[in-house]
């Protein structure tokens, strides 16, 4: 391969990245925010979204896309900090109490979901998508009637005054970031949640480590080509489901982390927007609908917050209106998710066409078509 | 057949041990109220103290006068309080323990010292429904100043 | 891939050393003021573009720093809270006013106390529990849900309706205080001797989206006004979201039996201009102007006497009013919590309107907070004039009705 191709290959593989990069570095100075305060909130906001990014990546190994359905996940984890609010368990046990609560209700609705998934293979993102709205349903009635009715809710201060169903936003005071504050490392003016950070570094050990294990191997296979690992005697239905399982799972606990940093949870709405930020933010990070890894969730979360947290202030001092800022920066993240998604569609079908000519024009095996994926 | 067997047990044996844990978080991170109460009990048969310093858990000293009342939030069942009698200078320490199922209770300082079982009860709060019923009106206030400085609105 | 971030690393820290280089000489404070978009709240956003006029925007030298929230405010929370964290990034910021208090804005004022104990931390109209608002603002202004909910059945009342119906959705009827308005609306019915329904509509922030729920209640309303007024007695309607509001009037005008006592965020500019297909360019800011010429085009179109609302904006004159009375403070001109400063900062947007109001009483404590302020305008019925709902006397129970 020349020079030339190569810089242009690279330009097109990271232009989501690229282009961030360049609308960031003009924007951070017209924003007049000082580099102290966007550094803490981007040490915050690593230690809050990471985790939630995270659960994105086993879907995509085994070849499901971005899984919009982890937002399934997130009101498991929901249901759980509700109950640990309402019997009122406190501190780290009361995030344990949730998060153990929340994770067999994230298995079962995962499991739900991989099944179903299994039923639309190859249209498994807008599936998931759609299937969380389904579900959302199912948790609005659940929290705004079962709950008080059938489940029994003691704590008056999160339940409606009429006797059933629970308010509009939650105070989770009694956990407020527990895990955050459990060790909290002044380094400077910054201030780091070590604990998050462990618990962070940890799941990224066990990615690592499940990648190598028989399991994640099968993954990936199915990942790469579900005929020839069911003729290899995969269990592709099984080890896809497992894949959307293990997702659910960890955007259950990811949701946990989240809202204990955040302080108080809108019931209804908290899970609206967990699977689209963190859709975004893998996609700015780099990744694509194959192809994600460790890097792209953390170069992810810090471009795409990093824009969220200054591109409101710099959209209102470039037009001179405060409204014109906010939609700024709602236009530059969903701006991001189509430009990647359509930079994605492009290059596979380009892709596919260099694969023709190399399998019609040269006459070339199995090699070249793998290296083209 | 056995592998079976053994299967069932490993699994049981899993939902056990998850099911204690919640128990576990449950028992641990259980949040109480507890009203501090420093008033004379039974109209005067165990006084309250003049002035009394009270170290809860180890955490640092809160001040008392008598007649006072004030709330803390206690995570656990067992606690330790220490009192100490400002004025006879007398230290008092003592462990209690808050029944699981209780959100709210009241702990009187002097029973605490004469050692009076119990000096850890439920509280029960008051009723609102000795609230007047249909007579009189809500408190509106005041009717305000209508355009108090009035500078026009361009 | 290896090279990009080293250069982006190397590039992110030049922006951040520009960043901090903006210094300017200007005033000894500023205010943040948080309102929500043109397309959520129009008023509040020009209440603060009010205040701009008078004291200038921070970016001229000015002391009034504007920000807003996001569209979809509740599920975009973290955003909510970062934004208006960032205003205490301000060394000069030392009063930060919200209107709307959206949910979010308690948690954001406690990371700002957290950070900046010096700042004043005002909000209106909150969407989150009283009691934790309360905890995290230091003055909180709301509308007097208990006193309206018994003066705005009073008002239909008054004006010849028969049945009330009441239009709104799950998530708004999870809000405390619209529902125990609700309940209050709904015993006041009992009493007065008027027939109360509820009606519900799709949430506009649901999949259906504003337009949906504008549409909805453009089809359902003359249907509603036929099944409660068969014979064309007179039917009351009230919906809580302000974005149906203005298919509500455009149906309740073009009726024969529709009553409309007051939006529930009450202005003359709620759902009246766009109803009545109104170009106000020419009033703008000019309350008593913009009455009148609503006025004149209900009498036109034969409904005179049937609707009514506040003769201010409630979302205009409170924000700008908060944004007035922490200036007031800060110059020591006024004290935060002293009811006549608030009526008196307030006041000074709405020349000629009687206010009246309460502090606000918890319910199962009996508490009363002294830094919560419940405030209400009276009703002006165009083609008829002031109701006088501010004099009337409201019954004590009212308040203790809980759902």
């Amino acid at each position: 391969m020349s020079g030339k191709y190569t810089v242009k290959r690279f330009l097109s593989e990271n232009a989501v990245i690229i282009t961030f990069i360049v609308i960031t570095v003009i924007a951070i100075p017209s924003s007049q925010l000082s580099a102290n305060y966007i550094i803490q909130e981007m040490i915050t906001r690593l230690g809050r979204n990471s985790f939630l990014v995270l659960a994105l990546l086993l879907p995509i190994y085994a070849g499901m896309g971005l899984n919009f359905g982890m937002s399934l996940g997130a009101m498991a984890g929901q249901v759980g900090l509700i109950l640990a609010v309402n019997w009122r368990i406190s501190g780290i046990e009361g995030l344990l109490f949730a998060a153990l609560v929340g994770t067999p209700i994230a298995v079962v609705v995962g499991w739900i979901c991989g099944s179903i998934l299994n039923r639309a293979k190859g249209r498994e993102m807008v599936t998931s998508y759609m299937l969380a709205f389904f579900i959302n349903g199912i948790y609005q009635f659940v929290v705004l009637y079962v709950m008080g009715m059938v489940i029994p809710i003691r704590s008056p201060a999160i339940l409606l005054s009429r006797g059933y169903g629970i308010r509009n936003t939650l105070n989770l005071e009694s956990v407020r970031q527990s895990l955050d504050t459990a060790w909290m490392l002044t380094i400077g003016p910054f201030s780091v949640p070590v604990v998050t950070f462990l618990v962070i570094a940890s799941l990224c050990l066990f990615i690592v480590w499940f990648k190598r294990t028989k399991l994640g191997q099968d993954m990936r296979a199915v990942g790469y080509d579900m005929v020839v690992a069911e003729a290899a005697g995969i269990p592709v239905d099984r080890t896809r489901a497992i894949s959307i399982v293990v997702s659910t799972v960890l955007a259950c606990l990811g949701q946990i982390i989240f809202l204990q940093n955040m302080g108080n949870m809108a019931t209804y709405n908290a899970h609206d927007q967990t699977s689209f930020f963190a859709v975004a933010a893998i996609l700015v990070g780099g990744a694509s609908v194959k192809k994600a890894s460790l890097p792209n969730v953390f170069i992810g979360v810090v471009l795409l917050h990093l824009l969220f947290v200054i591109s409101p202030r710099a959209g209102q001092n470039f037009f001179g209106s405060a409204m014109i800022g906010e939609y700024f920066r709602q236009f530059i993240g969903y701006g991001a998710i189509a430009l990647s998604l359509v930079l994605y569609a492009s290059k596979a079908r380009r892709e596919a066409v260099r694969v023709r000519e190399v399998q019609y024009g040269h006459g070339g095996g199995k090699k070249a078509a793998g290296e083209a994926r | 057949m056995n592998t079976k067997k053994k299967r069932l047990i490993v699994r049981a044996t899993l939902v056990v041990a998850y099911v204690l844990a919640i128990a576990v978080v449950f028992v641990t991170g259980k949040e109480h109220t507890l009203l501090i109460d420093n008033m004379e009990v039974d109209e005067g048969r165990i006084a309250a103290f003049e002035e009394v310093l009270v170290s809860i858990d180890g955490r640092e000293s809160v001040e008392y006068y008598a007649d006072d009342r004030d709330m803390t939030v206690l995570k656990g069942q067992t606690h330790r309080i220490v009192i100490e009698d400002e004025i006879s200078g007398t230290k008092v320490e003592r462990e209690f323990k808050i029944p699981l199922d209780e959100d709210m209770v009241i702990l009187y300082l002097p029973k605490v010292a004469s050692g009076e079982e119990p000096y850890v009860e439920r509280f029960v709060p008051l009723e609102l429904e000795s609230m007047p019923e249909d007579d009189g009106e809500i408190d509106t206030g005041f009717l305000s100043d209508p355009s108090p400085d009035a500078e026009v609105v361009p | 891939m290896k090279g990009l971030p080293k250069s982006a690393i190397v590039l992110l820290v030049v922006a951040f050393a520009l960043s901090s280089t903006n210094v300017f000489a200007g005033p000894a404070y500023h205010i943040g003021i948080c309102t929500e978009t043109v397309s959520q709240a129009e008023d509040d956003l020009r209440g603060a573009e009010q205040l701009i006029k008078e004291y200038g925007a921070v970016s001229e030298g000015g002391i009034i720093q504007h920000i807003t929230y996001p569209d979809d405010f509740m599920s975009q929370q973290e955003t909510v809270i970062s934004n208006l964290v960032a205003l205490a990034d301000d060394p000069l910021m030392k009063a930060i006013v919200t209107c709307n208090a959206l949910p979010g804005v308690a948690e954001a004022y406690k990371r700002i106390r957290a950070k900046r104990p010096d700042i004043l931390l005002l909000a209106a109209l909150p969407a989150e529990d009283p009691l934790v608002i309360q905890k995290a603002a230091d003055l909180v202004v709301d509308l007097d849900f208990v006193s309206r909910g018994y003066t705005i059945v009073w008002g239909a009342k008054q004006l010849g309706a028969e049945t009330f119906v009441h239009i709104s959705f799950p998530r708004h009827m999870s809000y405390e205080t619209l529902g125990r308005r609700r309940a209050i609306m709904e015993a006041a019915c009992n009493d007065l001797g008027l027939k109360f329904v509820f009606e519900t509509a799709p949430d506009p922030t649901s999949d259906v989206g504003i337009s949906g729920a504008q549409q909805f209640i453009l089809e359902k309303v003359p249907q509603y006004l036929q099944k409660y007024g068969p014979k064309g007695e007179k039917v009351a309607l009230f919906c809580t979201n302000d974005a149906q509001t203005e298919p509500l009037i455009q149906q309740i005008i073009a009726s024969k039996n529709g009553i409309f006592v007051e939006p529930d965020t009450a202005s003359p500019l709620m759902g009246f201009p766009g109803a009545l297909g109104l170009d106000l360019s020419a009033e703008k800011g000019d309350f008593p102007a913009i009455v009148a010429k609503i006025e004149k085009a209900i009498v036109a179109k034969g409904a005179s006497g049937r609707l009514g609302t506040w003769s201010y904006s409630t979302g205009f004159s409170l924000t700008a009013g908060m944004g007035e009375l922490a200036k007031r403070v800060l110059d020591g001109k006024a004290k935060l919590t002293k009811v006549q400063d608030i009526y008196s900062a307030i006041g000074k947007y709405t020349p000629g309107a009687q206010w009246n109001g309460a502090l606000y009483t918890d319910m199962s404590t009996g508490v009363k907070a002294k830094n919560e302020l419940l405030v209400y305008m009276d009703t002006y019925v165009f083609g008829k004039g002031y109701l006088g709902s501010t004099k009337v006397k409201i019954p004590a129970k009212y308040a203790l009705i809980k759902r």
